[in-house]
């Protein structure tokens, strides 16, 4: 599948991109929000991995801005997105899927391998409905 | 010029002058409630003018008119004049009515204690002079006595017993000893019952003083008695009026009203004070019994008026006393020396007999921070801060200037206890600290979260290519372990600083309490050896963990700050002998003197320097220790190091 990455830590958008590399997807990466955007718009992803707060537009900005917001996850937009944040206070699940993503994983992560699992199974369950 | 004209609903009369010489000539000729002195006079000044009247017309109240206010005219006028009131020019005519009104009163005050006073002296001596005549009589008769002997025998028996009453009665102090005195003096007729005195309290209160069995009883009545101030045998007026206030019949009643000199005073009328006695007497036997009395009447009236007089003016400084006794807060006169003048209820235990720090501090030496000698030296309100025992008063000091004294040489002081207000403060400040100590770790959690969780995922991308066993792979996963170890850290850091969010009491490991805690006092372990003897057993402990912690925290962080240079710190978990949990933090610094031992858990006391310590840690520990169910205690050697043992209820496996 196809995976875009947006995160403006670099280190975090390189694990993750190896990750997924070593398992075999196409991955892209935007190191900020407003990248992030465009990059979706322009790519088609499959799945996002998207961070809350970022330089530009942060995650649930970006959002909103693809209409996933309004949309919900019986809209147009079939990508499958995690939200990802080290500032667990904000956001959690609820907060997640409320604004349209499929899954919210807090960071740090304990096992980066994990967290691509995840993504593979979500991507297989939407594929399949 | 001169003015009579209502003033504040009263008649006044005004004289008005030109010159200090006029005042003076008037003052020598008639007496005034009231000078009013301007300071600009001519050839003269306000201040001289009254310093004359003061030692001419003591009397007088003392007003002084000023252009402008400068302190040393009014240090002066003060001094020299005591003067009553300055009056600042131009004046508000509601102001300086108000001014006048209050100088009259003063006036009147005045002249009615001098006249108080002068009238207890006056009656003391006519008493004595009485007593002194009497006694000169009764030897004369002696010697005629001689002549006709049984004749004067029983004339002089009489007269000794009235000699011996007389004497009884400059004795008395209170109308208790005054009814028992006249209740013995009359038991020789047999037909009398105990006597009932009617007096006039202060205030007007009429009062009733008679006996219950042998007890001097007084009750304030409703209606007074006759105003007559004639002798009355058996009138019905005093029959109903006894029978009325008592609620039982009264038959025979015989009232000698007793002439009280001092309520010419007053210029309302009352009730003479008055003498009942119920009797069963028979018509014969009243004759013999109005001689016995009316023989011992103005003595006994003399006696009664001289009472009533010392409790009017024990009354005046009564209601000034009750008044200070009656708040709650501490207040003292104190002189320059430390000794307490006078002091309310709250003050002292009883005792004046010594300096306001032994009282109050019970110190042998001045109070850190008493304001006694900057009062005094400035004349002017100090206000500072002292301690007695663990609590903590603002002391406010009052210079008082008696009148006619050139120095202050007494000061009041108002004593507020501040430990609340000061407690409540530092509670505030403390969690406020919390709160901001929790924000920045939330914010740097969250930044240093991210770059760790690239460190942290690139080592596992990383392992899982490299081959094993080589050197490049064992590196990595010590950079994997390092960077988990941190998360754990900033996981540990956010948990201790959220404290209170979550304040639920669960089961947890002492140990892993003290593990986690560890990793945050690092740097202040640094320059010293630790120890850590984490015990084996089970030692689980219900509490709220990020309190836990840091109570955990403090007693490690002072241990570290009792230290000077490299010593030993030892954290050691066990199960005491009566199967409780315990944590005992040891150091090997100067150790805690015995003195403080008890004082330490005391909000607010600390060693540290100004700025260093809140003196709040200890005291929160203990706080949350008890909060627990536990207790905290220490152990002490001077120069040997303390040992801080918290000891909890151990409960069953976590979960």
């Amino acid at each position: 599948m196809k995976i875009l990455i947006v995160d403006d830590e670099p280190l975090v958008r390189k694990s993750l991109s190896r990750a997924c590399v070593a398992k075999g997807h196409e991955v892209v990466e935007a190191a900020d929000g407003t990248i992030g955007l465009a990059t979706w718009r322009e790519q088609r992803p499959d799945l996002v991995f998207l961070d809350v707060l970022m330089p530009g537009l942060s995650g649930p900005q970006l959002l909103a801005e693809v209409g996933k917001f309004k949309t919900g996850q019986t809209g147009t937009d079939k990508t499958v997105v995690i939200l990802m944040s080290a500032y667990s206070g904000e956001h959690n699940m609820e907060t997640a899927q409320a604004m349209g993503a499929a899954l919210f994983i807090p960071k740090p992560f304990d096992n980066i391998f994990d967290v691509v699992a995840k993504a593979e199974a979500l991507f297989a369950e939407r594929s399949t409905r | 010029m001169s003015a009579e004209r209502l003033f504040r609903g009263e008649a006044v009369f005004f004289q008005a002058v030109a010159s200090a010489a006029e005042a003076k000539e008037l003052l020598s000729q008639q007496t005034y409630a009231v000078i009013v002195a301007d300071q600009r006079l001519q050839k003269s000044s306000g201040i001289d003018l009254l310093e004359y009247a003061k030692q001419h017309a003591p009397a007088t109240t003392r007003i002084l008119l000023t252009g402008f206010v400068d302190s040393g005219v009014i240090e002066e006028a003060v001094n020299r004049g005591a003067v009553f009131r300055f009056i600042n020019k131009p004046w508000d005519n509601d102001e300086l009515s108000v001014d006048i009104t209050k100088a009259i009163e003063h006036h009147r005050l005045k002249i009615t204690q001098a006249g108080l006073l002068r009238e207890v002296t006056r009656q003391n001596r006519r008493l004595e002079e009485m007593t002194s005549g009497l006694e000169k009589l009764v030897a004369e008769r002696t010697t005629d006595a001689e002549t006709s002997k049984v004749e004067a025998e029983h004339g002089l028996t009489q007269m000794r017993e009235l000699v011996r009453f007389i004497k009884d009665l400059s004795t008395l102090t209170s109308i208790d000893e005054l009814m028992n005195l006249v209740a013995k003096e009359v038991r020789a007729f047999a037909a009398l019952r105990p006597p009932v005195l009617g007096y006039v309290a202060s205030e007007r209160r009429p009062m009733i003083v008679y006996f219950q069995g042998k007890q001097v009883v007084e009750k304030e009545m409703r209606h007074a008695w006759s105003m007559s101030v004639r002798l009355r045998i058996n009138e019905i007026d005093d029959r109903v009026y006894l029978a009325n206030e008592f609620g039982r019949p009264f038959v025979k009643v015989i009232a000698i009203p007793l002439k009280r000199r001092m309520a010419a005073l007053d210029s309302d009328p009352e009730p003479p004070a008055t003498l009942f006695f119920e009797h069963t007497l028979s018509d014969d036997k009243i004759e013999p019994f109005l001689t016995f009395i009316s023989e011992r009447l103005q003595p006994l009236s003399i006696a009664l008026d001289r009472i009533l007089l010392e409790y009017h003016l024990k009354y005046t400084s009564y209601q000034w006393e009750s008044t200070f006794d009656g708040i709650k807060d501490p207040i003292a006169i104190v002189d320059m020396e430390y000794s307490v003048v006078r002091a309310n209820r709250h003050f002292h235990g009883g005792s004046f007999e010594a300096t306001c720090h032994k009282i109050f501090a019970g110190q042998d030496t001045v109070c850190r921070g008493c304001p006694v000698q900057s009062a005094l030296s400035s004349g002017a309100p100090q206000i500072s801060q002292i301690r007695r025992g663990p609590r903590t008063y603002e002391v406010h000091s009052y210079p008082i200037r008696i009148e006619g004294d050139e120095v202050v040489t007494n000061v009041i002081h108002y004593y507020v206890d501040v430990t609340s207000a000061r407690e409540l403060h530092g509670r505030v400040v403390q969690s406020e600290k919390m709160a901001a100590i929790g924000l920045l770790a939330g914010n740097i959690a969250h930044e240093l979260n991210n770059p760790l969780t690239g460190i942290r995922s690139l080592s596992q991308v990383l392992l899982a290519e490299l081959p094993a066993q080589t050197q490049l792979h064992g590196d990595i996963v010590e950079v994997e372990k390092a960077a988990a170890r941190s998360q754990k850290i900033i996981e540990n850091l956010l948990d201790f600083s959220r404290g209170g969010h979550d304040d639920r009491q669960v089961p947890v490991s002492l140990n892993e309490i003290v593990s986690r805690t560890l990793p945050m006092l690092k740097t202040a372990m640094r320059e010293h050896r630790s120890e850590l003897y984490l015990c084996e057993d089970q030692v689980n402990v219900r509490v709220e963990p990020q309190l836990m912690q840091q109570v955990v925290f403090n007693l490690v962080n002072n241990a570290c700050q009792a230290m000077t240079d490299n010593g030993t710190i030892t954290i050691e978990t066990l199960v005491s002998p009566d199967g409780a949990c315990e944590l005992r933090v040891s150091d090997t610094g100067i150790g805690i003197p015995v003195e403080i031992r008890e004082t330490i858990f005391e909000p607010f006391f600390t060693t540290k320097e100004e700025g260093k310590g809140t003196g709040l840690g200890l005291s929160m520990s203990k706080n949350v220790i008890e909060k627990f169910g536990g207790e905290i205690s220490v152990q002490s050697e001077a120069g040997q190091g303390a040992t801080f043992i918290v000891k909890l209820p151990r409960v069953g496996a976590a979960g």
